[in-house]
């Protein structure tokens, strides 16, 4: 002891204030690169967890999206089931329709969905698409009734367009336009539209003995909510 | 001698004075490194505090969302009960079905009505059409007696190509041969010329013809009572319309009726115990 204690009495004054800074400097030093590096990892891993809250985020943002639209659609339905009057329920999804009547299934109905398309000729074209939510029908095409089809329809088709488009029995055993002209039909004996393959775009084909059935019920104002 | 050593640096002290500085000037770095890191540590802080809320908000509109349906549907009451039964006819089909919720408890084949028009006296016209909508059983009734409304006579005057002579209660029609059909009671009697009554013995088919005229008894007379055509039961729905049975099974599956549902006897048997009055009947 009294060696250590004579070598460090020995030391000039500068050398053991030099020393003392420099190791208290150097360990300031360590603390802060300590610091530095927890620092780092800290920020490192808050920006791991926001990049995964936002993923979360992101699907949560979709199912509410999912459950918005689920939302609505489920309003529509809850509409369709308290109507007490006359009207058609179709569900899109399962590709069943159901005539109902206070809250009772009077007949159930397949139905074919006509794929989404834009029809016509720039610039007047038509997105034409299965719609959702609440319509009413505005008008009916009796059986048999003469009636003009489209020019898009024979483009769609392939078919050459005739001189008149007007043809009795175009829509076969008759036919109810939507308010928005979405058309319930069933697929005719004859014409451009006698193609089981072939269902005109947006619209809702019927069996024939389900169309027989229900299209004297389908009288304007009638409300056919689709879900 | 000794204070010019003293005050002269040793290597040891140039040595410890450039680790200092060193050291110092790495102080600044990481003084300046520690600040910066902290303002990213923040801000990195402050993206995820961002990204909870985001999500928290997400998640919270998907539930309501999901409540909201919930409610929706929840709230979408039935008009009918679910122990109620009901019956359903459709007339493109000529068959009845007899439903309780989605379950068939009974279905059959049936005849609706024609479509057909006749035309009345005055103008306008009957349609013999099975009404389309919501009607109900009013009654049952056992051995139900056809009265004929007014169309019946007329259409069988013109399938006969007769004229029409409608005998009001307390009314007597004079014949050409000096006797007159007149009612006595309930009956449509003939009084013939030397004053002796012969009650008139009606059928469908077979109504009374005097002077080349079709007679339409009055609405209360036995005469107006068919017995045997609607079968052996009737389900009552109003308005002169009703399930019941016939004298023409060749006709069920058909549109052949006036505007009732004719269904086979054996089968408004079943359904005369199976349907009781109030039983909701949709036409469609």
């Amino acid at each position: 002891m009294s060696r250590l204690a004579n070598r460090w009495g020995a030391l000039p004054l500068r050398t053991l204030v030099l020393a003392t800074g420099l190791t208290l400097v150097v360990a300031a030093d360590v603390w802060l690169a300590v610091r530095v590096r927890s620092l780092q990892t800290q920020a490192h891993q808050r920006r791991i967890d926001a990049f995964g809250t936002a993923n979360a985020t992101a699907d949560a943002q979709m199912a509410a999206q999912r459950a918005r639209l689920q939302s609505i659609l489920d309003r529509v339905r809850a509409e369709a089931s308290a109507d007490r009057g006359l009207h058609l329920s179709v569900d899109v999804d399962s590709g069943a329709a159901t005539l109902e009547r206070d809250g009772l299934v009077l007949r159930t109905l397949g139905v074919e969905f006509g794929p989404e398309s834009v029809v016509g000729a720039a610039p007047d074209t038509q997105r034409l698409s299965t719609p959702r939510g609440v319509r009413t029908v505005k008008s009916v095409v009796a059986k048999g009734a003469a009636f003009e089809l489209p020019e898009w329809l024979y483009r769609e088709r392939g078919i050459a367009t005739p001189a008149s488009r007007k043809l009795k029995g175009a829509l076969g055993l008759g036919a109810a336009f939507l308010e928005d002209g979405t058309l319930i039909y069933a697929q005719p004996s004859d014409g451009p539209l006698a193609d089981s393959l072939y269902v005109w775009p947006g619209a809702l084909r019927l069996s024939a003995d389900d169309l027989k059935a229900v299209l004297p019920n389908l009288k304007p104002g009638v409300k056919v909510y689709l879900f | 001698m000794a204070d010019s050593a003293s005050s002269a640096w040793s290597g040891l002290d140039r040595a410890l004075a450039a680790g200092l500085g060193l050291s110092l000037a790495a102080l600044g770095f990481l003084v300046y490194a520690v600040r910066a890191n902290q303002s990213d540590a923040a801000a990195a802080g402050h993206q995820l505090d961002e990204a909870r809320a985001s999500l928290q908000r997400a998640e919270s509109s998907a539930g309501i969302y999901g409540d909201t349906s919930r409610a929706a549907l929840a709230a979408s009451e039935k008009a009918v009960p679910d122990t109620q039964p009901y019956i359903v006819v459709s007339i493109s089909e000529n068959r009845l079905w007899y439903k309780l919720r989605d379950s068939v408890l009974f279905t059959t084949r049936v005849a609706t009505g024609t479509g057909k028009t006749l035309k009345k006296p005055g103008g306008k016209e009957w349609k013999f059409e099975t009404p389309r909508g919501r009607l109900k059983v009013e009654r049952r009734e056992v051995e139900p007696a056809w009265v004929p409304p007014d169309w019946h006579y007329i259409e069988m005057a013109k399938k006969k190509k007769l004229r029409i002579a409608r005998l009001d209660k307390g009314q007597e029609l004079r014949l050409s041969d000096g006797s007159a059909v007149t009612m006595v009671g309930n009956d449509v009697v003939k009084r013939l010329a030397n004053g002796d009554i012969v009650p008139y013995a009606v059928r469908e088919g077979h109504e009374i013809i005097a002077d080349g005229r079709m007679v339409i008894p009055p609405l209360t007379s036995n005469q107006r009572k068919y017995t045997g055509v609607l079968g052996a039961f009737r389900l009552y729905m109003g308005d002169g319309y009703g399930i019941h049975g016939t004298d023409v099974p060749t006709s069920i599956g058909t549109s052949a009726s006036h505007g009732c549902v004719r269904v086979r006897n054996e089968d408004i048997e079943t359904l005369y115990q199976i349907v009781k009055v109030g039983t909701p009947v949709f036409i469609y």
